[in-house]
């Protein structure tokens, strides 16, 4: 039988996701203790004591209130650091998977979200490293906490009870009174931005951000985030994304908004099969710079300032590399997380060879 | 330590090696490990009631404890004591001092406690060491094995950017990028063909992983395109394999490799259009399957999430499936069809295994209109 694409109920459905997008709760959750995580991902200091935590396998965020940090302030760096940790959780370091690392502004202590065990029994796990070098594992059942949920991909018959939990986050930011969440999908292609308003009300829809990949010659409107952070250009408050193969994309963060559509502006492309990992703004001797650990092209120092006024890239790219010029930072090999620590340093958890024990460093800023 | 021993008859033998007789005078410290095969506790006796009392004043974690009793892995690698004790919380409970690990102990390491009283009221002088092991688990399940791919065609476009790999038991949290190779004609390796993630790609119950070739070698016109290729080639055979060392959740290896060989043939660079597909409705008042058959493979996930049936009152509930070739879609009603009119829905989020989508092709120029739509609609009737 042949067929047609019904116009009138593609406007119908149109409407539906919107009606779907505006289901604000009335008041911010009250807090609670006892959280169970079914596992943990990615990290993001909020405001106060507050630190969000990725459910990866529930598609949700906690915002954990983590209270005054007890123990010396900072983090020691720490050789063995995946014998310490594997001691802390009474296993072996094989069995322990570190899934992100955050300073915590002012105690500058580290936190670490893990995964003990790597089969089905593996349980989440939150520990802190002081200043002193003592690894402590935080007791999230103490923890005051709230929770929200992210909106689950819809499904075509509503009343299946389907549960596809097809969104892993890769990465958080918390600016301006809204945690903003990028996802990745293990079905679709999609390159949702989510904004969490906290205290925690209700998640929106998301806004798909669009952006010309000059190495593409293409838009890249579904290459999912894989790493963001916030940065004031010109006086308003912006969000850098890192892409896979590796755009680096502004926009203000304003049209972070529900159901909305972006246009990033792609202002550099720092070269193929490479996933950016962490990456965060700087400033030294009176310049900004934006530091970006990569898995397969190390660690890039990328001068900030030149970002407002930075040509957008919107041809096709025919070299590697295009736009805003970066270095290489190569005494910098193996990172796996990396966060700011002060104004000087940057925590750095690294390999220094390959399969090689993980350390915990404090690298002065390049 | 063999198999399917009891955690007790271990923790006797090693309870014997370590020293710590059972006759033991009546102040030196004892432990005892409690609980089945995993254990859930560890207590210790023989501390007065004066080091008891001193001890009763401490913050219940590990760490405030470890002076006087430390749980952890016995490794001759490294000094122990530069290593943090195992997390955990300690109790005064009567006469005894019980220790909850904050996480199960499990076979593989060997557990030490170490119990030194030496500094405490009526403390003996002699500290104790104790270790034990964990069994491991009989797990009489057969390992997880491959039980195929999706797309399962023969056939695949060279621009193939997913696959999934199902399995049939739940496998570890592992991602597959050191277990999934493609394989040209002549079993030679192609290298750099899949993304390197470390996101979860798991669905939820670790049943199927999603494998996502790398799109900077799919896409025309980029670098690695143009200096590798497409890792495939139109006319040329390749075969996935599957290598058994991926663990499955109880920790153990495949139950052998799988292999995969197909053809690859040209590339679907076209938007997905409904209009296309072949709707075969069947009579009023049967459970026949409604088939709707593609012009190419389309994503599994997707198809049956983002596929469904419609009548005038609503969603019809029903069982949906695709066939391996992922082709032929599949729908049978939970209750028979009744006359009239149906539509087929597809959502937006449908794609093919080439990241097509309805009105979209994966690849889009910058003057290329896209026309996605939130989701389009098929009408097809039930004949009486």
């Amino acid at each position: 039988m042949r067929v047609r694409v019904f116009t009138a109920v593609v406007a119908a459905g149109a409407t539906c996701a919107v009606l779907l997008a505006a289901r604000p709760t009335a008041a911010p959750v009250a807090p609670s203790t006892g959280v169970t995580l079914k596992a943990i991902g990615p990290l993001a200091f909020g405001p106060g004591h507050i630190l969000f935590a990725a459910d990866t396998d529930a598609a949700a965020i906690v915002a954990l209130d983590l209270g005054a940090g007890k123990g010396a302030p900072g983090a020691k760096p720490t050789a063995d650091f995946d014998q310490q940790l594997a001691s802390l959780l009474g296993t072996t370091p094989s069995a322990v998977a570190i899934t992100d690392m955050a300073v915590q502004p002012g105690t500058r202590h580290a936190y670490f979200s893990v995964m003990r065990g790597t089969g089905a029994d593996a349980k989440p796990a939150l520990v802190r490293l002081d200043g002193a070098g003592t690894l402590t594992l935080v007791a999230l059942d103490k923890v005051p906490y709230t929770t929200v949920a992210l909106p689950n991909a819809p499904a075509a018959a509503p009343t299946e009870r389907r549960n596809p939990r097809p969104l892993s986050v890769t990465d958080m930011v918390f600016h301006d009174g809204r945690l903003l969440v990028a996802g990745l999908s293990n079905e679709e292609f999609s390159s949702k931005l989510r904004a969490v308003k906290y205290p925690f009300e209700s998640v929106d829809a998301g806004t798909s951000v669009e952006i010309y990949h000059g190495n593409h010659g293409a838009l890249e409107t579904r290459s999912p985030v894989y790493t963001l952070t916030p940065y004031a250009i010109g006086g308003t408050p912006h969000l850098l994304a890192g892409y896979l193969c590796t755009p680096l994309v502004k926009f203000p963060a304003s049209v972070v908004t529900a159901g909305g559509k972006v246009r990033g502006t792609t202002i550099a492309e720092l070269g193929n099969r490479n996933r950016p990992i962490d990456m965060f703004v700087y400033s030294k001797d009176g310049k900004d710079y934006l530091l970006m650990s990569n898995t397969s092209r190390g660690v890039m120092k990328i001068p900030a300032d030149t970002f407002g006024a930075a040509a957008p890239i919107t041809e096709r790219v025919e070299a590697e590399k295009a736009g805003v010029p970066y270095e290489t930072v190569t005494s910098l090999t193996g990172v796996e997380q990396m966060d700011l620590f002060d104004k000087t340093h940057a925590l750095v958890l690294a390999r220094p060879a390959a399969d090689a024990p993980r350390t915990l460093t404090l690298v002065p800023l390049p | 330590m063999s198999r399917g021993r009891s955690a007790a008859a271990l923790a006797a033998a090693l309870l014997l090696l370590s020293g710590c007789a059972r006759d033991t005078p009546p102040n030196q410290p004892r432990v005892t490990v409690h609980g089945g095969r995993v254990p859930s506790s560890i207590t210790i006796d023989g501390f007065s009631a004066a080091a008891r009392e001193t001890l009763a004043a401490r913050s219940a974690e590990a760490q405030a404890w470890q002076d006087v009793v430390r749980v952890d892995i016995a490794t001759s690698a490294v000094t122990a004591h530069a290593l943090p004790p195992m997390a955990g919380t300690f109790a005064v409970e009567g006469a005894l001092v019980r220790f909850t690990p904050a996480f199960p102990f499990e076979p593989g390491p060997r557990y030490r406690v170490r119990v030194d009283a030496a500094k405490l009221p009526g403390g003996a002088a002699a500290p104790v060491t104790f270790d034990f092991d964990v069994a491991p688990a009989v797990v009489t399940a057969q390992p997880a094995k491959v039980t195929g791919v999706s797309p399962g065609s023969v056939r695949l476009p060279e621009n193939l950017l997913r696959m999934y790999v199902h399995f049939s038991a739940p496998m570890g949290r592992e991602g597959g990028a050191r277990h999934v190779r493609l394989l040209d004609g002549a079993g030679r390796e192609i290298e750099d063909v899949f993304l390197p993630l470390d996101a979860d790609l798991w669905d939820a119950d670790h049943t199927r992983y999603t494998l996502l070739l790398d799109p900077g070698r799919v896409k025309t016109g980029i670098t690695p395109n143009e200096a590798m290729g497409r890792a495939l080639v139109a006319g040329k055979p390749y075969t996935l394999v599957v290598d058994a060392a991926w663990h499955d959740a109880a920790g153990r290896p495949l139950d052998g490799p799988f292999r995969h060989t197909f053809r690859a043939v040209p590339a679907v660079e076209t938007a997905i259009d409904p209009m296309r597909w072949r709707v075969e409705a069947p009579r009023a008042g049967t459970l026949q399957p409604l088939a709707v058959t593609f012009l190419h493979p389309m994503d599994e996930a997707l198809a049956l999430r983002a596929i469904g049936v419609e009548s005038a009152t609503g969603a019809v509930d029903g069982r949906r499936s695709l066939d391996a070739a992922a082709v032929t879609w599949t729908f049978v009603p939970e209750r028979p069809w009744t006359a009239g009119a149906y539509h087929l829905i597809a959502l937006g989020i449908l794609e093919d295994p080439s990241g097509n989508r309805i009105g979209r092709p994966f690849e889009l120029g910058p003057s290329d209109a896209s026309r996605e739509v939130e989701r389009a609609s098929v009408p097809f009737m039930i004949a009486p």
